[in-house]
């Protein structure tokens, strides 16, 4: 099945894409997998944008959460 | 039995661990003690092993960018409850531990216990418990967009009666 293109317009109830001649029906797994996939990529690409230069003080926040308390072996 | 007048250390004076994601190098190794003055362990009985672990393990999704993966653990073990002609609880063989689970390739972990020539009496006098402590410093240093480090240093205390100190 064509994946539908991001710009594609889509009917009001959702159900159908238009593929430049006519409507297509939108397989409900193949929409949960696009959704699927933009959300990765969001996540991604957010996790980018708010990445700010790592200094010593964040490094050590991130050591700090990472840290065990100590136990007996 | 006469007074145990001190508790010395006549074995190492510094442990001095290097790991990386192949593995751990052992720059300077060995064993410090807590005896009384003037023992060497000559004829010591009895005793049992402890190990003490703390670790640092983190691992993040494959889009997050902001944190690097990496899992170690360090370490202190001992031997307790050691007995000079049926009296006391004594410590030997105490050394520092490094084991790598994970490191990026261009991270590495410094492990350095500094041990002092003199420990600390616990106890009482007629049952004396040898403390002995030790400067435990953890260094990670690392490429993560940029040279970064942490360093973290802890003032350890074991004891000859398997208790120990490492403050948070």
């Amino acid at each position: 099945m064509a994946d539908i293109p991001a710009d594609a317009p889509r009917s009001e109830d959702g159900h159908y894409w238009w593929d430049g001649s006519q409507w297509q029906l939108i397989d409900q797994g193949q929409q949960q997998g696009q959704q699927g996939q933009q959300q990765q990529a969001q996540s991604a690409q957010t996790a980018q944008q708010t990445a700010q230069p790592m200094t010593d003080d964040l490094f050590a926040n991130m050591m700090q959460a990472a840290e065990a308390d100590v136990q007996e072996a | 039995m006469g007074e145990v007048t001190d508790i010395v250390n006549s074995g190492v004076a510094i442990i001095h661990l290097l790991a990386n994601h192949a593995g751990v190098q052992t720059v300077q190794g060995g064993y410090a003690n807590g005896f009384p003055v003037g023992y060497d362990g000559n004829g010591a009985s009895g005793g049992s092993f402890k190990q003490i672990t703390k670790k640092w393990k983190q691992s993040s999704d494959w889009y997050d960018f902001l944190h690097a993966d990496f899992d170690f653990t360090v370490g202190v073990s001992w031997l307790w409850g050691i007995q000079q002609n049926g009296s006391g609880h004594y410590i030997d063989q105490i050394t520092t531990t490094l084991e790598i689970g994970y490191l990026p390739v261009d991270f590495s972990v410094d492990v350095q216990a500094n041990f002092p020539q003199h420990g600390n009496k616990f106890g009482t006098h007629d049952d004396v418990v040898a403390g002995m402590p030790m400067t435990m410093a953890i260094t990670l240093e690392g490429i993560f967009g940029q040279a970064v480090s942490f360093r973290q240093q802890k003032n350890v205390v074991v004891k000859g009666d398997g208790s120990w100190e490492w403050p948070t």
